[in-house]
Protein backbone atom coordinates (compact mmCIF):
# COMPACT_ATOMS: atom_id res chain seq x y z
CA UNK A 1 0.00 0.00 0.00
CA UNK A 2 3.36 2.30 0.43
CA UNK A 3 3.01 2.57 -3.18
CA UNK A 4 -0.61 4.20 -3.72
CA UNK A 5 -0.29 7.37 -5.23
CA UNK A 6 -1.71 10.65 -3.29
CA UNK A 7 -2.82 13.65 -5.04
CA UNK A 8 -1.28 16.80 -3.39
CA UNK A 9 -2.31 19.41 -5.78
CA UNK A 10 -4.93 20.20 -8.65
CA UNK A 11 -5.43 23.17 -11.13
CA UNK A 12 -7.20 23.68 -13.80
CA UNK A 13 -8.00 26.28 -16.69
CA UNK A 14 -11.69 26.95 -17.37
CA UNK A 15 -13.05 25.31 -20.25
CA UNK A 16 -14.38 27.77 -23.19
CA UNK A 17 -12.99 29.77 -25.76
CA UNK A 18 -10.12 31.21 -25.58
CA UNK A 19 -8.55 32.46 -28.91
CA UNK A 20 -6.01 34.74 -28.01
CA UNK A 21 -4.17 32.10 -25.51
CA UNK A 22 -1.95 29.17 -26.79
CA UNK A 23 -2.46 25.42 -25.63
CA UNK A 24 0.91 26.17 -23.81
CA UNK A 25 -0.69 28.98 -21.94
CA UNK A 26 -3.75 26.63 -21.10
CA UNK A 27 -1.53 24.11 -19.88
CA UNK A 28 0.49 26.55 -17.65
CA UNK A 29 -1.92 28.12 -16.16
CA UNK A 30 -3.28 24.94 -15.16
CA UNK A 31 -0.09 23.78 -13.70
CA UNK A 32 0.32 27.15 -11.93
CA UNK A 33 -3.23 26.33 -9.91
CA UNK A 34 -1.91 22.87 -9.32
CA UNK A 35 1.70 24.06 -7.91
CA UNK A 36 -0.01 26.53 -5.77
CA UNK A 37 -2.70 23.85 -4.30
CA UNK A 38 0.22 21.50 -3.70
CA UNK A 39 2.43 24.59 -1.87
CA UNK A 40 5.31 23.33 -4.40
CA UNK A 41 7.32 25.12 -7.34
CA UNK A 42 8.02 23.44 -10.71
CA UNK A 43 11.68 22.37 -9.56
CA UNK A 44 9.95 19.57 -7.31
CA UNK A 45 8.35 17.90 -10.54
CA UNK A 46 10.39 14.99 -11.42
CA UNK A 47 8.22 13.62 -14.12
CA UNK A 48 5.48 14.74 -16.35
CA UNK A 49 2.99 12.90 -18.76
CA UNK A 50 0.62 15.39 -21.11
CA UNK A 51 -2.49 14.20 -22.71
CA UNK A 52 -3.65 15.86 -25.60
CA UNK A 53 -5.43 14.40 -28.71
CA UNK A 54 -6.69 17.20 -31.11
CA UNK A 55 -4.98 19.86 -30.63
CA UNK A 56 -1.57 19.76 -31.97
CA UNK A 57 1.66 19.83 -32.66
CA UNK A 58 4.28 17.33 -31.11
CA UNK A 59 6.14 18.20 -28.08
CA UNK A 60 3.82 20.21 -26.01
CA UNK A 61 4.47 18.71 -22.93
CA UNK A 62 8.41 20.00 -22.98
CA UNK A 63 6.84 23.35 -24.32
CA UNK A 64 4.52 23.62 -21.39
CA UNK A 65 7.48 22.92 -19.22
CA UNK A 66 9.94 24.88 -20.80
CA UNK A 67 7.76 28.57 -19.55
CA UNK A 68 8.96 27.65 -16.21
CA UNK A 69 12.38 27.16 -17.06
CA UNK A 70 14.27 24.24 -19.33
CA UNK A 71 14.70 21.20 -17.20
CA UNK A 72 15.67 17.84 -17.68
CA UNK A 73 12.83 15.45 -16.06
CA UNK A 74 11.39 12.80 -18.53
CA UNK A 75 8.16 14.17 -20.21
CA UNK A 76 6.38 12.20 -22.37
CA UNK A 77 2.81 13.02 -24.49
CA UNK A 78 0.49 10.66 -24.42
CA UNK A 79 -2.73 10.61 -26.57
CA UNK A 80 -5.46 8.38 -26.24
CA UNK A 81 -8.48 10.42 -27.63
CA UNK A 82 -11.15 11.35 -25.28
CA UNK A 83 -9.55 9.27 -22.60
CA UNK A 84 -6.67 10.88 -22.74
CA UNK A 85 -6.29 12.38 -19.48
CA UNK A 86 -7.33 9.30 -17.69
CA UNK A 87 -4.89 7.48 -19.54
CA UNK A 88 -1.95 10.10 -18.80
CA UNK A 89 -2.76 9.97 -15.25
CA UNK A 90 -2.22 6.47 -15.33
CA UNK A 91 0.92 7.01 -16.48
CA UNK A 92 1.82 9.35 -14.17
CA UNK A 93 0.22 6.87 -11.38
CA UNK A 94 2.85 3.56 -12.33
CA UNK A 95 5.42 5.83 -11.91
CA UNK A 96 4.93 6.57 -8.61
CA UNK A 97 3.69 2.97 -8.16
CA UNK A 98 7.43 2.30 -10.04
CA UNK A 99 8.95 4.24 -6.97
CA UNK A 100 11.12 5.88 -9.53
CA UNK A 101 9.82 9.27 -8.73
CA UNK A 102 8.58 10.82 -5.70
CA UNK A 103 6.03 13.49 -7.50
CA UNK A 104 4.75 13.57 -10.61
CA UNK A 105 2.52 15.60 -12.96
CA UNK A 106 -0.35 14.78 -15.12
CA UNK A 107 -1.75 17.73 -17.78
CA UNK A 108 -4.30 17.59 -19.85
CA UNK A 109 -4.07 20.22 -22.59
CA UNK A 110 -6.88 20.86 -25.52
CA UNK A 111 -7.43 23.74 -28.18
CA UNK A 112 -10.06 22.90 -30.45
CA UNK A 113 -11.94 24.36 -33.14
CA UNK A 114 -16.05 25.06 -32.78
CA UNK A 115 -17.97 22.64 -34.14
CA UNK A 116 -17.48 19.07 -34.47
CA UNK A 117 -14.16 17.55 -34.71
CA UNK A 118 -12.07 17.15 -37.46
CA UNK A 119 -12.83 13.55 -39.42
CA UNK A 120 -8.95 12.28 -38.70
CA UNK A 121 -9.55 13.75 -34.22
CA UNK A 122 -11.75 10.53 -34.23
CA UNK A 123 -10.26 8.40 -36.54
CA UNK A 124 -12.07 8.44 -39.19
CA UNK A 125 -11.24 7.43 -43.00
CA UNK A 126 -11.34 9.37 -46.06
CA UNK A 127 -14.22 7.63 -47.72
CA UNK A 128 -16.48 7.71 -44.29
CA UNK A 129 -16.05 11.56 -44.26
CA UNK A 130 -16.46 11.95 -47.87
CA UNK A 131 -20.02 9.71 -47.31
CA UNK A 132 -20.74 12.10 -44.40
CA UNK A 133 -20.71 8.92 -41.86
CA UNK A 134 -17.89 11.11 -39.32
CA UNK A 135 -20.82 12.97 -37.90
CA UNK A 136 -20.23 11.17 -34.20
CA UNK A 137 -23.89 12.43 -33.29
CA UNK A 138 -25.65 9.82 -35.67
CA UNK A 139 -24.07 6.66 -33.72
CA UNK A 140 -25.01 8.59 -30.71
CA UNK A 141 -28.24 8.56 -32.03
CA UNK A 142 -28.50 5.03 -32.37
CA UNK A 143 -27.56 4.02 -29.61
CA UNK A 144 -30.02 6.31 -28.17
CA UNK A 145 -32.72 4.99 -30.12
CA UNK A 146 -32.45 1.47 -29.61
CA UNK A 147 -32.36 2.08 -25.71
CA UNK A 148 -35.65 3.66 -25.86
CA UNK A 149 -36.82 0.48 -27.72
CA UNK A 150 -35.40 -1.92 -25.61
CA UNK A 151 -36.03 -0.42 -22.50
CA UNK A 152 -38.67 2.21 -22.84
CA UNK A 153 -36.29 4.79 -22.20
CA UNK A 154 -37.62 7.41 -22.86
CA UNK A 155 -36.93 11.29 -24.76
CA UNK A 156 -38.29 12.99 -21.68
CA UNK A 157 -35.38 11.25 -19.35
CA UNK A 158 -32.91 11.77 -22.39
CA UNK A 159 -33.41 15.71 -21.89
CA UNK A 160 -33.32 15.57 -17.84
CA UNK A 161 -29.94 14.90 -18.38
CA UNK A 162 -29.08 17.53 -20.17
CA UNK A 163 -30.88 19.76 -17.85
CA UNK A 164 -29.61 18.56 -14.99
CA UNK A 165 -25.87 18.79 -16.12
CA UNK A 166 -26.73 22.28 -17.09
CA UNK A 167 -28.13 22.92 -13.64
CA UNK A 168 -25.11 21.97 -11.94
CA UNK A 169 -23.17 23.55 -14.39
CA UNK A 170 -24.58 27.09 -13.05
CA UNK A 171 -22.70 26.54 -10.01
CA UNK A 172 -19.46 25.94 -11.73
CA UNK A 173 -17.13 28.75 -12.64
CA UNK A 174 -15.32 27.05 -14.88
CA UNK A 175 -17.61 25.84 -17.16
CA UNK A 176 -18.43 27.10 -20.49
CA UNK A 177 -21.99 27.09 -20.61
CA UNK A 178 -23.53 28.18 -16.75
CA UNK A 179 -26.76 28.21 -18.06
CA UNK A 180 -30.03 26.48 -16.53
CA UNK A 181 -32.01 25.13 -19.05
CA UNK A 182 -35.86 23.74 -19.11
CA UNK A 183 -36.96 20.24 -20.23
CA UNK A 184 -39.16 21.95 -23.45
CA UNK A 185 -35.91 23.96 -24.28
CA UNK A 186 -33.90 21.14 -24.54
CA UNK A 187 -36.16 19.15 -26.57
CA UNK A 188 -37.03 21.74 -28.48
CA UNK A 189 -33.96 22.41 -29.83
CA UNK A 190 -32.91 21.68 -33.23
CA UNK A 191 -32.44 18.11 -33.70
CA UNK A 192 -29.06 17.52 -34.73
CA UNK A 193 -29.35 13.59 -35.17
CA UNK A 194 -33.32 12.27 -35.08
CA UNK A 195 -34.10 11.59 -31.38
CA UNK A 196 -30.93 14.25 -30.09
CA UNK A 197 -31.76 17.80 -30.07
CA UNK A 198 -28.67 20.57 -30.13
CA UNK A 199 -28.99 21.13 -26.20
CA UNK A 200 -27.95 17.30 -25.67
CA UNK A 201 -24.80 17.96 -26.61
CA UNK A 202 -20.81 18.39 -25.41
CA UNK A 203 -19.31 20.84 -27.48
CA UNK A 204 -15.44 20.18 -27.88
CA UNK A 205 -13.56 23.36 -26.79
CA UNK A 206 -10.43 24.30 -24.98
CA UNK A 207 -9.06 24.07 -21.71
CA UNK A 208 -6.57 22.71 -19.26
CA UNK A 209 -6.51 20.38 -15.87
CA UNK A 210 -3.65 19.43 -13.80
CA UNK A 211 -3.33 16.82 -11.34
CA UNK A 212 0.08 16.39 -9.22
CA UNK A 213 0.92 12.87 -7.89
CA UNK A 214 2.91 11.74 -5.16
CA UNK A 215 3.82 8.55 -2.92
CA UNK A 216 3.05 8.70 0.66
CA UNK A 217 6.03 9.92 2.44
CA UNK A 218 6.30 12.57 -0.09
CA UNK A 219 2.55 13.51 0.04
CA UNK A 220 2.95 14.32 4.04
CA UNK A 221 5.09 17.40 2.45
CA UNK A 222 2.26 19.28 0.53
CA UNK A 223 -0.59 18.08 1.74
CA UNK A 224 -2.71 17.76 4.89
CA UNK A 225 -5.65 16.74 3.12
CA UNK A 226 -4.54 13.62 1.32
CA UNK A 227 -6.98 12.50 -2.01
CA UNK A 228 -6.09 8.73 -2.31
CA UNK A 229 -5.74 7.71 -6.34
CA UNK A 230 -7.36 4.09 -5.46
CA UNK A 231 -6.94 2.60 -9.18
CA UNK A 232 -6.98 4.13 -12.48
CA UNK A 233 -7.75 1.90 -15.44
CA UNK A 234 -7.46 1.91 -19.02
CA UNK A 235 -8.81 -0.32 -21.64
CA UNK A 236 -10.16 -0.84 -25.61
CA UNK A 237 -13.14 -1.70 -27.01
CA UNK A 238 -13.52 -4.98 -27.73
CA UNK A 239 -14.87 -5.80 -31.26
CA UNK A 240 -18.47 -4.58 -30.45
CA UNK A 241 -21.83 -4.88 -31.81
CA UNK A 242 -21.27 -1.46 -32.97
CA UNK A 243 -19.20 1.59 -31.76
CA UNK A 244 -18.97 5.07 -33.36
CA UNK A 245 -16.74 5.42 -36.02
CA UNK A 246 -17.41 1.59 -36.56
CA UNK A 247 -19.08 0.61 -40.48
CA UNK A 248 -19.63 -3.15 -39.35
CA UNK A 249 -19.51 -5.56 -36.08
CA UNK A 250 -20.95 -8.24 -34.99
CA UNK A 251 -22.89 -9.60 -31.65
CA UNK A 252 -19.73 -10.93 -30.11
CA UNK A 253 -21.60 -10.97 -26.08
CA UNK A 254 -18.36 -9.00 -25.49
CA UNK A 255 -18.72 -6.31 -22.23
CA UNK A 256 -18.18 -2.60 -23.53
CA UNK A 257 -14.82 -1.06 -22.70
CA UNK A 258 -16.08 0.92 -20.09
CA UNK A 259 -17.84 -2.17 -18.67
CA UNK A 260 -14.24 -3.93 -18.62
CA UNK A 261 -12.43 -0.97 -16.99
CA UNK A 262 -15.03 -0.16 -14.27
CA UNK A 263 -14.57 -3.92 -13.79
CA UNK A 264 -10.71 -3.40 -13.48
CA UNK A 265 -10.88 -0.05 -11.46
CA UNK A 266 -13.26 -1.56 -8.85
CA UNK A 267 -11.39 -4.75 -8.31
CA UNK A 268 -8.24 -2.68 -8.17
CA UNK A 269 -9.84 0.14 -5.56
CA UNK A 270 -10.98 -2.79 -3.57
CA UNK A 271 -14.27 -0.70 -3.96
CA UNK A 272 -17.59 -1.19 -5.73
CA UNK A 273 -20.86 0.97 -7.22
CA UNK A 274 -22.29 0.52 -3.72
CA UNK A 275 -19.48 2.49 -2.33
CA UNK A 276 -19.57 5.82 -4.32
CA UNK A 277 -20.70 9.04 -3.35
CA UNK A 278 -20.65 10.86 -7.03
CA UNK A 279 -19.42 9.88 -10.49
CA UNK A 280 -18.36 12.01 -13.44
CA UNK A 281 -18.67 10.12 -16.59
CA UNK A 282 -18.45 10.96 -20.06
CA UNK A 283 -21.86 12.88 -21.24
CA UNK A 284 -21.25 13.46 -24.80
CA UNK A 285 -24.63 13.38 -25.08
CA UNK A 286 -27.27 13.19 -22.90
CA UNK A 287 -28.38 9.78 -23.36
CA UNK A 288 -24.70 8.41 -23.10
CA UNK A 289 -24.95 9.32 -19.39
CA UNK A 290 -28.07 6.47 -19.47
CA UNK A 291 -26.18 3.86 -21.31
CA UNK A 292 -22.92 4.63 -19.52
CA UNK A 293 -24.42 4.50 -15.91
CA UNK A 294 -25.39 1.53 -16.80
CA UNK A 295 -22.36 0.11 -18.31
CA UNK A 296 -20.66 1.19 -15.29
CA UNK A 297 -22.46 -1.06 -13.00
CA UNK A 298 -24.37 2.04 -11.12
CA UNK A 299 -27.79 0.59 -12.20
CA UNK A 300 -29.11 -3.07 -14.27
CA UNK A 301 -29.18 -2.85 -17.59
CA UNK A 302 -32.08 -0.41 -19.26
CA UNK A 303 -32.33 1.14 -15.44
CA UNK A 304 -30.50 4.38 -16.36
CA UNK A 305 -33.00 6.98 -17.21
CA UNK A 306 -34.52 6.22 -14.01
CA UNK A 307 -31.81 7.19 -12.51
CA UNK A 308 -32.09 10.74 -13.85
CA UNK A 309 -35.93 10.94 -13.61
CA UNK A 310 -36.30 9.75 -10.15
CA UNK A 311 -33.77 12.30 -8.96
CA UNK A 312 -31.17 10.06 -7.91
CA UNK A 313 -28.25 11.56 -10.26
CA UNK A 314 -29.38 15.19 -8.95
CA UNK A 315 -27.03 17.18 -6.28
CA UNK A 316 -28.72 15.84 -3.52
CA UNK A 317 -29.69 12.68 -4.56
CA UNK A 318 -28.37 8.72 -3.58
CA UNK A 319 -25.94 9.40 -6.35
CA UNK A 320 -24.96 12.62 -8.40
CA UNK A 321 -23.37 12.29 -11.70
CA UNK A 322 -21.71 14.87 -13.43
CA UNK A 323 -21.67 17.71 -10.12
CA UNK A 324 -19.70 19.95 -12.33
CA UNK A 325 -22.01 20.25 -15.25
CA UNK A 326 -20.30 17.18 -17.27
CA UNK A 327 -19.25 18.25 -20.24
CA UNK A 328 -22.54 19.02 -21.64
CA UNK A 329 -22.18 22.17 -19.57
CA UNK A 330 -18.11 22.44 -19.46
CA UNK A 331 -17.39 21.25 -23.14
CA UNK A 332 -15.05 19.12 -24.11
CA UNK A 333 -11.25 20.02 -24.35
CA UNK A 334 -10.46 16.36 -25.50
CA UNK A 335 -7.11 15.57 -23.64
CA UNK A 336 -7.79 17.33 -20.81
CA UNK A 337 -11.58 16.24 -20.29
CA UNK A 338 -10.25 13.30 -17.76
CA UNK A 339 -8.03 15.47 -15.62
CA UNK A 340 -10.75 18.37 -15.15
CA UNK A 341 -13.23 15.09 -13.89
CA UNK A 342 -10.69 14.67 -11.27
CA UNK A 343 -10.23 18.18 -10.69
CA UNK A 344 -14.23 18.21 -9.66
CA UNK A 345 -14.05 14.86 -7.77
CA UNK A 346 -10.73 15.79 -5.40
CA UNK A 347 -12.69 19.06 -4.84
CA UNK A 348 -15.43 16.76 -3.92
CA UNK A 349 -13.63 15.03 -1.55
CA UNK A 350 -11.83 17.66 0.12
CA UNK A 351 -15.39 19.36 0.70
CA UNK A 352 -14.18 22.14 -1.19
CA UNK A 353 -17.07 22.24 -3.77
CA UNK A 354 -18.64 25.08 -2.14
CA UNK A 355 -22.89 25.19 -3.79
CA UNK A 356 -22.39 22.12 -4.96
CA UNK A 357 -20.76 20.37 -2.64
CA UNK A 358 -22.14 16.39 -2.53
CA UNK A 359 -22.33 15.88 1.44
CA UNK A 360 -19.86 13.64 2.98
CA UNK A 361 -18.36 12.54 0.11
CA UNK A 362 -15.68 9.97 0.38
CA UNK A 363 -15.48 8.17 -2.92
CA UNK A 364 -15.31 9.23 -6.13
CA UNK A 365 -15.52 7.28 -9.89
CA UNK A 366 -14.38 9.62 -13.20
CA UNK A 367 -15.15 7.43 -16.23
CA UNK A 368 -14.10 8.79 -19.60
CA UNK A 369 -14.51 6.76 -23.16
CA UNK A 370 -13.27 8.05 -26.85
CA UNK A 371 -12.62 7.46 -30.26
CA UNK A 372 -10.66 4.07 -31.48
CA UNK A 373 -12.35 2.32 -28.50
CA UNK A 374 -10.12 3.99 -25.50
CA UNK A 375 -11.69 4.05 -21.83
CA UNK A 376 -10.69 5.11 -18.56
CA UNK A 377 -11.90 4.93 -15.29
CA UNK A 378 -10.38 6.32 -11.96
CA UNK A 379 -11.51 5.64 -8.72
CA UNK A 380 -10.81 8.38 -5.63
CA UNK A 381 -11.37 7.86 -1.70
CA UNK A 382 -10.43 10.16 0.88
CA UNK B 1 -21.75 7.21 -66.83
CA UNK B 2 -18.91 7.70 -64.57
CA UNK B 3 -16.15 5.05 -63.88
CA UNK B 4 -17.45 2.42 -60.43
CA UNK B 5 -14.34 2.68 -57.97
CA UNK B 6 -15.03 0.77 -54.55
CA UNK B 7 -15.55 2.50 -51.57
CA UNK B 8 -12.67 0.96 -49.94
CA UNK B 9 -9.88 -1.65 -51.15
CA UNK B 10 -11.22 -5.07 -50.73
CA UNK B 11 -14.17 -4.60 -49.26
CA UNK B 12 -16.18 -5.76 -52.53
CA UNK B 13 -16.60 -8.75 -54.85
CA UNK B 14 -15.07 -7.72 -58.35
CA UNK B 15 -15.73 -6.85 -61.17
CA UNK B 16 -17.30 -3.85 -59.98
CA UNK B 17 -19.99 -3.92 -63.07
CA UNK B 18 -22.52 -4.99 -63.09
CA UNK B 19 -23.39 -3.26 -60.03
CA UNK B 20 -25.99 -5.60 -59.31
CA UNK B 21 -23.75 -8.38 -58.89
CA UNK B 22 -21.59 -6.80 -56.55
CA UNK B 23 -21.22 -8.15 -53.11
CA UNK B 24 -19.55 -7.53 -49.61
CA UNK B 25 -17.01 -9.64 -48.95
CA UNK B 26 -16.07 -10.82 -45.20
CA UNK B 27 -14.27 -13.07 -43.32
CA UNK B 28 -15.39 -15.76 -40.41
CA UNK B 29 -12.92 -16.67 -37.67
CA UNK B 30 -12.67 -20.71 -37.61
CA UNK B 31 -12.19 -20.77 -34.14
CA UNK B 32 -14.66 -17.81 -32.65
CA UNK B 33 -17.14 -17.95 -35.43
CA UNK B 34 -16.99 -13.84 -35.75
CA UNK B 35 -17.45 -12.67 -39.09
CA UNK B 36 -16.39 -9.44 -40.39
CA UNK B 37 -16.11 -6.70 -43.45
CA UNK B 38 -13.55 -6.64 -45.64
CA UNK B 39 -10.43 -8.52 -46.22
CA UNK B 40 -8.15 -9.43 -43.04
CA UNK B 41 -5.05 -11.49 -41.84
CA UNK B 42 -6.23 -11.59 -38.29
CA UNK B 43 -9.74 -12.73 -36.74
CA UNK B 44 -10.56 -9.07 -34.94
CA UNK B 45 -12.58 -10.31 -32.66
CA UNK B 46 -10.16 -13.33 -31.06
CA UNK B 47 -6.68 -12.85 -33.16
CA UNK B 48 -6.91 -16.14 -34.95
CA UNK B 49 -5.56 -16.21 -38.39
CA UNK B 50 -7.80 -19.36 -39.00
CA UNK B 51 -9.94 -17.50 -41.28
CA UNK B 52 -12.42 -18.42 -44.20
CA UNK B 53 -13.11 -15.46 -46.65
CA UNK B 54 -16.91 -15.57 -47.59
CA UNK B 55 -19.65 -13.21 -49.57
CA UNK B 56 -22.37 -11.58 -47.75
CA UNK B 57 -25.87 -11.74 -48.87
CA UNK B 58 -28.27 -8.80 -49.20
CA UNK B 59 -30.94 -8.81 -47.03
CA UNK B 60 -31.28 -8.03 -43.27
CA UNK B 61 -32.98 -6.21 -40.57
CA UNK B 62 -32.88 -2.45 -39.16
CA UNK B 63 -31.73 -2.31 -35.85
CA UNK B 64 -31.70 1.56 -35.29
CA UNK B 65 -31.50 4.29 -37.15
CA UNK B 66 -31.21 8.10 -37.32
CA UNK B 67 -31.68 10.99 -39.83
CA UNK B 68 -28.67 13.37 -40.01
CA UNK B 69 -30.38 16.44 -39.83
CA UNK B 70 -26.71 18.60 -39.52
CA UNK B 71 -24.18 18.47 -42.13
CA UNK B 72 -21.65 15.91 -41.16
CA UNK B 73 -17.89 18.40 -41.02
CA UNK B 74 -15.87 19.58 -44.06
CA UNK B 75 -14.85 17.61 -46.65
CA UNK B 76 -18.18 16.64 -46.64
CA UNK B 77 -19.92 18.89 -49.19
CA UNK B 78 -21.55 21.28 -46.89
CA UNK B 79 -23.27 23.46 -49.69
CA UNK B 80 -25.26 20.75 -51.06
CA UNK B 81 -26.05 19.13 -47.84
CA UNK B 82 -29.86 17.44 -47.53
CA UNK B 83 -30.78 15.52 -44.20
CA UNK B 84 -30.24 11.99 -44.37
CA UNK B 85 -31.03 8.72 -42.87
CA UNK B 86 -28.59 6.04 -41.76
CA UNK B 87 -29.11 2.75 -40.49
CA UNK B 88 -27.50 0.04 -38.68
CA UNK B 89 -28.20 -3.32 -40.09
CA UNK B 90 -28.46 -6.91 -39.19
CA UNK B 91 -27.55 -8.55 -42.20
CA UNK B 92 -28.75 -12.37 -41.92
CA UNK B 93 -25.36 -13.56 -41.65
CA UNK B 94 -25.12 -11.84 -37.97
CA UNK B 95 -22.57 -9.27 -39.81
CA UNK B 96 -23.75 -5.08 -38.56
CA UNK B 97 -23.42 -2.88 -41.14
CA UNK B 98 -23.66 0.84 -41.42
CA UNK B 99 -26.01 1.26 -43.83
CA UNK B 100 -26.56 4.51 -45.62
CA UNK B 101 -29.05 6.24 -47.91
CA UNK B 102 -27.48 8.68 -50.69
CA UNK B 103 -29.36 10.79 -52.71
CA UNK B 104 -27.91 9.78 -56.51
CA UNK B 105 -24.33 11.05 -56.45
CA UNK B 106 -22.21 9.07 -58.41
CA UNK B 107 -18.87 9.27 -55.86
CA UNK B 108 -20.84 9.01 -52.89
CA UNK B 109 -23.35 5.65 -53.75
CA UNK B 110 -22.71 2.79 -51.50
CA UNK B 111 -22.90 -0.28 -53.29
CA UNK B 112 -25.65 -2.41 -51.51
CA UNK B 113 -29.20 -2.60 -50.86
CA UNK B 114 -31.43 -3.62 -48.26
CA UNK B 115 -35.16 -5.16 -47.50
CA UNK B 116 -37.22 -3.66 -45.15
CA UNK B 117 -38.17 -6.07 -42.64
Amino acid sequence: MGKEAIIVGIGIHKFGRFEQKSAEELGQDAVIMALKDANMGFKDIQAMFLSSSGTIYPGLGPKVAYLFGRTTIPIVDVEAACSGGGACLRMAQMAIAQGEYDTVLALGVEKQPRGFLAPAVSGYEMWQALAGLDENPMYWAMKARKHMVDYGTTIEQIGMVSVKNHKNGVLNPNAMYQKAMTLEEVLSSRVVCDPLTLYMFCAPNDGAAAVILCNQKAAKRFTNKPVILASCAHRLNPYPELDVGNYFGYKTGNKPVTTLAALDAYEKAGIGPENLSLVELQDTDASAEIIFSEELLLCKEGEGGRLVSDGITELGGKLPISTDGGIISKGEPVGASALGQVYEVVLQLKGMAGPRQVKNAKVGLCHVRGALGHSCVTILKT
Amino acid sequence: MAKQVPFKVGMLTTPLTPLENVRLKGIKCKSCGAIALGERQYCINCTSDNLEAIVLGKTGKVYSHTTILHPPPPPYPQETFKPFPVAWVELDEGLFLLYVQIQANQERRITWEKRQS
